[in-house]
């Protein structure tokens, strides 16, 4: 018999202690253990089990089902039956999982975690503090600067850190915008359709404030550079364009774009958030005034992200407050995070080529395996221009939200687009924007791989989508 | 080691860490759609929950930031493009954190008018000033709750009472209260207010802006909608469940040692009063967060001091971590009215759960001796 006390209404979901009244076996014990810490009471007689909220009391309580009583905010009596199986998987399943979604975030390398653990423990102080703890932090986030200026060939001082890709794309092209004194004649933003919606809800908000927006046209997926020449006037501010897109991965030719924009007064943001890692960036090479890359792309942290800032450009802060990041960015400094980010970004240098040839590797075995199992597909890219790590495709007759969903619950987890639009059952505005069809776009999805990925999972997956493929064709046929 | 300088950030609790190490192998963006997602998702509302279980609202109206100065900047920046034609008019006080003040002088850029409140030498807020400077063209008041470099509170009750008769936003910066002080946004008409996870025992890099249902306020970051549109970006997953254990524990566990907190600090404050001369404990006349202490040694220098100190594994701060980067004197206790040597000998105490009488019976041995030997020093 168990005993579930709650202390207060808004705790009723979180915050429960559940008490057995009688003896608990050790078999149980053992259960309870490996989610909560078990207090027992031997002069009681009783157990405590506290549970630190909803996500783990399920856990427990996976594979039995019993009564408890407990007494609510008004400390009436309350008897409630609790069920097996309320919809979340046990934590140790999650692990059996296939991952192919790896362009939305990645698993911490555990190279990255051991590094990050010092500033768990002892390393607690704030960097900006004078004493010698402090400076200490300080020391070894300055070295993790440097660590992450060396994988784009900038100097350290031109990095500010932020709390991810999302806030530097918008530190540069807001705090571009700001800093500019004659805004209303150097009005003009030059972008692209593709972009992630960072810079794109970023562009729409300036174009409430009265800039103008240009979109460049795109010829299988890049940006036509005669057409960028020509948008560039003198009433350009900014381009802004990523390197490599998030959805099917092409690569933009920034060197080319860097020569174009380097003869105009306007300067260049690159959103890099997702070519960071996977192919070489230097800036100098692609005369970039801006540059946003992510942590949590490359098996980092999330929360953590930098804004490179030549050290020729000045732009406006948009969050104002301590001196922080060359007053850059004010706010006490996400020292784990950019530990982490640091460790990440050299790890990723170091093993570029090896997971460039993995990429590769994995790419091909991936369509050698869907023609193999005689599995009609499209591309919705072209291969030559696209990063390796990145397959959005569309298979006809199956809707992609249904496959999507079918493929998971055989344990493969993939994607219909970008993370932050997948609520939407709309297709992909990117897809959309490179001239794929509705109804093409509605059957697609994205195949992400990463450098944890086997040829085993990718012809786990292929088999799960022949057989899902089967089921649905029975389905209409009967 | 005796860490001192818990105001400028504090140890992870033992709790939160294993919390986090347990959870460190989740990493699925809680924006995704498949299971994985919205495994995350559902852990990230679970954070959500405790974090509103312990400011009293209710879980949709917490939107989680990088942290305190994100948050302070989003209630500024967010809530004045909802103000109505007319109201231009922002009041906060002197003595506010950096990314108050400076976030108010871009705003006076932009053409808004502020009133910086004036403080006593108690370090409370001049309220008659406040009473005469608000009027219907007021559109936000933003005051801290405590102050970060004296501890002082400030009197919430009585500016909600103030401000009952005019339609303005009030934001409370309460970074400093959390696990310090019981709080609840219920009990005063607080539309937005600021907390910072790494004050109370969890990590850098996460904070929430409370947002009481019916605010109106815009974002300040665009993108993938996350946060309810206010606050776009990938989640700091780790970093926001980290904050939601924590949160439980300031609740729960935190505030119930803060006796032993008030009583060491006391007792440190009662021996250099006794025993120091010519030290003045900056804001003792106000009410104060129970871990705070701030001295003014006269005639040491403060950062001199402090580093004097931290060579003796002795880690205290002079003046707000912000700042101190920058050497200028305190603008809180210049605010404050202090005469200029006492503005730049001041030191800054702050206690955690997690010191101990022992070290603060160290601290008395080392202390005279370092102020001594500073005091003497030709110059």
């Amino acid at each position: 018999m168990f005993r579930k006390v709650v202390q207060t209404d808004c705790m009723k979901r979180r915050v429960v202690k559940y008490y057995s009244t009688t003896p608990m076996s050790s078999h149980m014990i053992m259960r309870f253990e490996k989610y909560a810490k078990v207090e027992t009471f031997p002069l009681l007689k009783t157990y405590k089990v506290n549970v630190p909220h909803q996500f783990l009391i399920q856990g427990i309580i996976d594979g039995y089902q019993f009564s408890v009583s407990y007494k609510n905010e008004h400390w009436q009596k309350h008897e409630e039956k609790l069920d097996i199986d309320l919809g979340i998987e046990a934590k140790e399943n999650l692990a059996e999982k296939i991952y192919f979604d790896y362009n939305a975030t990645t698993p911490l390398d555990p190279r990255v975690l051991q590094k990050i653990m010092p500033f768990l423990q002892n390393l607690y102080a704030n960097p900006h503090s004078a004493h010698s703890l402090g400076q200490k932090v300080n020391d070894e986030l300055q070295k993790a600067r440097s660590k992450v200026a060396k994988i784009i060939a900038c100097s350290p001082h031109e990095l500010i850190f932020t709390s991810g890709g999302t806030e530097s794309i918008n530190m540069a092209l807001l705090g571009v915008v700001r800093h500019e004194k004659n805004s209303q004649k150097r009005n003009t933003i030059i972008t692209a359709a593709t972009e992630h919606s960072a810079t794109l809800k970023t562009c729409a908000f300036l174009q409430s404030q009265g800039f103008k927006i240009k979109y460049l046209p795109l010829e299988n997926g890049i940006v036509s550079l005669s057409a960028l020449e020509e948008y560039l006037d003198e009433q350009t501010l900014l381009v802004t364009l990523m390197h490599v897109n998030n959805e099917v991965g092409t690569i933009q030719p920034v060197e080319k774009i860097g020569q174009i924009v380097r003869n105009s007064p306007a300067l260049l943001h690159i959103d890099a958030v997702q070519a960071l890692g996977k192919i070489p960036i230097d800036v100098q090479k692609i005369h970039v005034d801006l540059l946003s890359i992510s942590a949590h792309k490359i098996y980092g942290p999330k929360g953590i992200g930098a804004l490179y800032v030549n050290e020729q450009v000045n732009i406006s802060p948009i969050i104002w407050g301590g001196s922080q990041e060359y007053q850059l960015r004010a706010g006490t400094q996400n020292v784990p995070g950019i530990i982490g980010m640091g460790e990440a970004c050299q790890i990723a240098l170091r093993e570029m080529e090896k997971n460039s040839c993995h990429f590769h590797t994995m790419r091909q075995h991936f369509l050698q395996q869907l023609a193999q199992k005689q599995i009609t597909f499209k591309l919705n890219h072209q291969l030559p221009t696209s990063l390796p790590t990145t397959l959005n495709i569309s298979f006809p007759e199956i809707d992609g939200d249904t496959l999507m969903m079918m493929l998971d619950e055989k344990g493969v987890i993939v994607s219909r687009g970008a993370a932050c639009n997948s609520k939407s059952q709309e297709p992909s505005a990117t897809l959309l924007s490179l001239g794929i069809s509705q109804s093409q776009a509605r059957n697609s999805l994205r195949f992400s791989f990463g450098k944890y990925t086997t040829s085993e999972e990718i012809n786990i997956c292929i088999n799960s989508i022949a057989e899902i493929k089967k089921t649905l064709n029975a389905k209409v046929l009967s | 080691m005796i860490y001192l300088d818990n105001n400028a950030s504090s140890p992870l609790a033992p709790q939160v860490k294993q919390f986090l190490l347990e959870h460190l192998d989740i990493y699925a963006n809680p924006s995704s759609f498949h299971t994985l997602g919205k495994n995350s998702r559902q852990l990230l509302d679970v954070a959500r929950e405790q974090v509103a279980y312990l400011l009293g609202g209710s879980p949709r109206e917490i939107i989680f930031t990088s942290g305190g100065t994100e948050s302070n900047n989003l209630a500024i920046l967010g809530s004045l493009p909802c103000a109505p034609k007319g109201q231009n008019h922002i009041i906060t006080t002197k003595v506010e954190h950096p990314s108050v003040l400076n976030t108010m002088r871009y705003c006076e850029k932009q053409g808004w008018d502020i009133t910086y409140l004036p403080v006593c030498k108690s370090g409370l807020p001049d309220l008659d000033y406040l009473t005469n400077s608000i009027s219907s063209r007021t559109f936000l008041v933003s005051v801290m709750y405590a102050n970060n470099e004296t501890g002082v509170i400030l009197p919430i009750d009585e500016i909600t009472r103030i401000l009952e008769k005019y339609n303005v936003i009030f934001h409370v910066d309460a970074t400093q209260m959390i696990g310090r002080q019981p709080l609840s946004v219920s009990d005063h008409s607080i539309d937005l207010l600021t907390i910072s996870a790494h004050k109370f025992h969890s990590l850098k890099g996460a904070g929430a802006l409370y947002v009481k249902d019916g605010t109106r306020i815009s974002s300040t970051v665009q993108g993938g909608k996350q946060e309810r549109n206010l606050r776009s970006g990938t989640e700091n997953f780790h970093n926001i469940i980290a904050m939601g254990q924590a949160s439980y524990l300031a609740k729960t566990s935190f505030l119930d040692k803060m006796d032993k907190i008030e009583q060491m600090r006391n007792h440190l404050q009662n021996f250099i009063l006794h025993n120091i001369p010519q030290c003045v404990v900056n804001g003792i006349r106000a009410p104060r967060i129970a871990n705070t202490l701030n001295v003014s040694f006269r005639g040491v220098l403060g950062d001199v001091l402090v580093r004097e100190l931290s060579q003796h594994n002795v880690y205290v701060s002079h003046g707000a971590a912000c700042s101190s980067g920058a050497r200028e004197p305190s603008h809180v206790l210049k605010a404050m009215n202090l005469e200029w040597d006492f503005i730049t000998s001041a030191i800054r105490f702050s206690f955690s759960i997690y010191n101990t009488q022992q070290q603060i019976e160290d601290l008395k041995e080392l202390l005279p001796k370092v102020v001594d030997k500073l005091r003497n020093m030709p110059e």
